[in-house]
């Protein structure tokens, strides 16, 4: 499983996807934090609300985000390798199946994780320079706290939401996989992947307000559904965080066992 | 320790309705070169498929260095190197970092495999240059150089020389010679160019519809090919007598349906003919015969056999 995910990681450094992905999400980091740095220089009379914490709590409104990015990392780890017909070079080695597909689910977590970090990075430190931290005043003007409170709270908001995302973002990054493994077409798969994720919540959605309440407990166990409801939150919500867990992790592990269970028979050409 | 690589035991794939292989049984032993001879289509590429684990049996079995568990084949095609069909690799990478990926995903230690592996292909100064801008006959050749990056003691190769060039064509068929004969590599090949097979293989099997229809050894294909009076008589043990007695030769052979395939007197036929003659065998017809490969292989899927 080692040699597997160090070959992953070997072929993922050394394709330009995988950089333009990097590069992209750091650029929109730049963007969004440039943007505010716009406005809070544009907007005279508020200029002290826009500020470094403020930059750091409005990042759970690119929590979602993280939910379809997952897509495009799944997509650059599993290298459209019906395409190009490179799996059976590792079958016809006696490669378990599991441990292709189970490789490239971690190696996609790790390239998901640095996308993270280098997003997340670019962004609080693009804040920080752009927007600058309050003072006391601005911050109290702002959150009704001083700086440090301002700043303590922002992260550990940042924290909470992080960790209320991270096993959805697991869950649809399993998702993605698995429909990269068992549909030939990349952006079929892709298509399937928003389909799923975008297109049944909003089906369960109006079934449960036309047809029959009972859907909306469907609805409820969608990661989309789940997302919406962390960034909704505004106070730390234990329960929640468990809920996600609980549901997040079950999609892995469903996803996960289904993509297993037709790759494990699927006919590699 | 038994010598048999592979063996295949009624070993069926279907598609739908369609069968691609119908109980195909055959035997590899260690040292072989074993060239699977069929048309498209027949079941070459199904057969090769299977043994490598790129598709799944719909009935039968598969034994592989003694395993036959799902784990236990798994673990023998480690020991085996497989070029099925076009090779593929990542054509953003480059022929090294091609076999690089493989060698770090295969645990094989030491880089040193990677360019000895390009130097039996002759693919060592590709340098840059990316795998999808190779030629058919690189790919070819880098296909070949993955399947023997590990030293494997079984080379499965499908249709290996498409795309080469006569040179490369010839380089190809003397490394596989010289890994049969310097490291005991077992081989099979499939190939629908029976020329280039005849040069290379010690065993053959014969694939029509799926259906392995024969296997036989080099030695005996070339007995079965060899020049001969092939003789049809109305009383073949009669004229088999007249052929010991009165022609002094035992170089010959009763086939079923009162034929005779005599490997003398190919110079002068007529002596055979007119002492049966005279020894009162009716002689209904005589042709002298001489095959090959080809000619083997079309009428055994004609159904018809000759020497």
């Amino acid at each position: 499983m080692v040699n597997s995910i160090r070959a992953e990681v070997y072929k993922l450094t050394r394709r330009s996807y995988s950089y333009i992905l990097l590069l992209c999400c750091a650029a929109f980091a730049l963007l969004v934090a440039g943007l505010m740095c716009y406005i809070k220089y544009s907007a005279a009379p508020d200029v002290e609300l826009i500020n470094f914490p403020l930059a750091i709590n409005m990042l759970s409104m690119g929590m979602p985000i993280g939910l379809y990015l997952v897509a495009v990392g799944g997509d650059a780890v599993f290298s459209e390798q019906y395409k190009y017909n490179t799996l059976k070079n590792e079958v016809s080695y006696g490669l378990p199946r599991v441990r292709v597909y189970l490789s490239r689910l971690v190696v996609t977590l790790l390239l998901m994780a640095v996308v993270f970090v280098v997003t997340i990075g670019v962004y609080a430190l693009a804040s920080l320079v752009l927007l600058g931290i309050p003072s006391d005043a601005g911050a109290m003007a702002s959150f009704g706290k001083n700086t440090v409170q301002a700043i303590q709270d922002a992260f550990q908001m940042l924290g909470f939401y992080v960790l209320a995302s991270f096993p959805l973002w697991l869950g649809a990054m399993s998702l993605a996989l698995a429909l990269y493994f068992l549909i030939r077409s990349s952006n079929l798969a892709g298509l399937g992947f928003l389909a799923i994720m975008l297109a049944v919540p909003a089906i369960f959605d109006n079934l449960g307000k036309y047809v029959n309440p009972v859907f909306f407990r469907l609805y409820h166990v969608t990661l989309d559904y789940m997302s919406g409801l962390v960034i909704s939150t505004e106070t730390l919500d234990w329960p929640l965080i468990g809920r996600c867990w609980l549901i997040g992790l079950a999609w892995a592990v469903v996803s996960t066992a289904v993509g297993l269970f037709f790759f494990s028979r699927r006919e590699i050409s | 320790m038994s010598d048999v690589i592979l063996q295949t035991q009624e070993l069926t794939r279907r598609y739908g309705r369609t069968v691609a292989l119908d109980r195909a049984t055959l035997t590899v032993e260690k040292g072989q070169i074993f060239g699977l001879v069929g048309r498209n289509g027949a079941g070459k590429t199904t057969l090769i498929r299977l043994i490598s684990g790129q598709s799944m049996p719909s009935s039968g079995q598969i034994t592989l260095f003694g395993q036959i568990s799902d784990a236990g084949l798994n673990r023998a095609r480690s020991r085996t190197g497989a070029m099925v069909e076009i090779p593929s690799f990542y054509p953003y990478l480059t022929a090294r970092q091609n076999l690089e990926y493989y060698r770090i995903q295969r645990g094989i230690p030491g880089k040193n495999c990677v360019e000895e592996a390009l130097e039996l292909v002759n693919l060592t100064d590709t340098g840059k240059k990316k795998f999808k801008t190779f030629s058919l006959g690189m790919k070819q050749r880098l296909g070949l150089a993955l399947a023997l990056m590990n030293q494997p003691e079984f080379l499965l190769l499908d249709e290996p020389i498409n795309g080469l060039d006569p040179e490369g064509i010839v380089e190809f068929r003397e490394l596989l010679l010289r890994l049969n004969r310097e490291r005991q590599t077992t081989i099979l090949i499939s190939s629908h160019i029976l020329s280039e097979l005849s040069a290379l293989a010690t065993h053959y099997g014969f694939i029509e519809k799926g259906k392995v229809l024969e296997t036989i050894s080099g030695e005996d294909l070339r007995e079965k090919c060899r020049e001969c009076l092939e003789l049809t008589v109305d009383d073949a043990p009669r004229a088999a007598r007249v052929l010991e007695q009165q022609l002094g030769t035992r170089d010959y052979e009763v086939l079923p349906g009162n034929q005779l395939r005599v490997y003398a007197f190919l110079d002068d036929p007529q002596t055979v003919n007119r002492t049966l003659l005279e020894q009162g065998v009716g002689l209904i017809s005589a042709q002298q015969k001489d095959s090959n490969l080809e000619d083997y292989f079309l009428n055994l899927i004609g159904g018809r056999h000759h020497g």
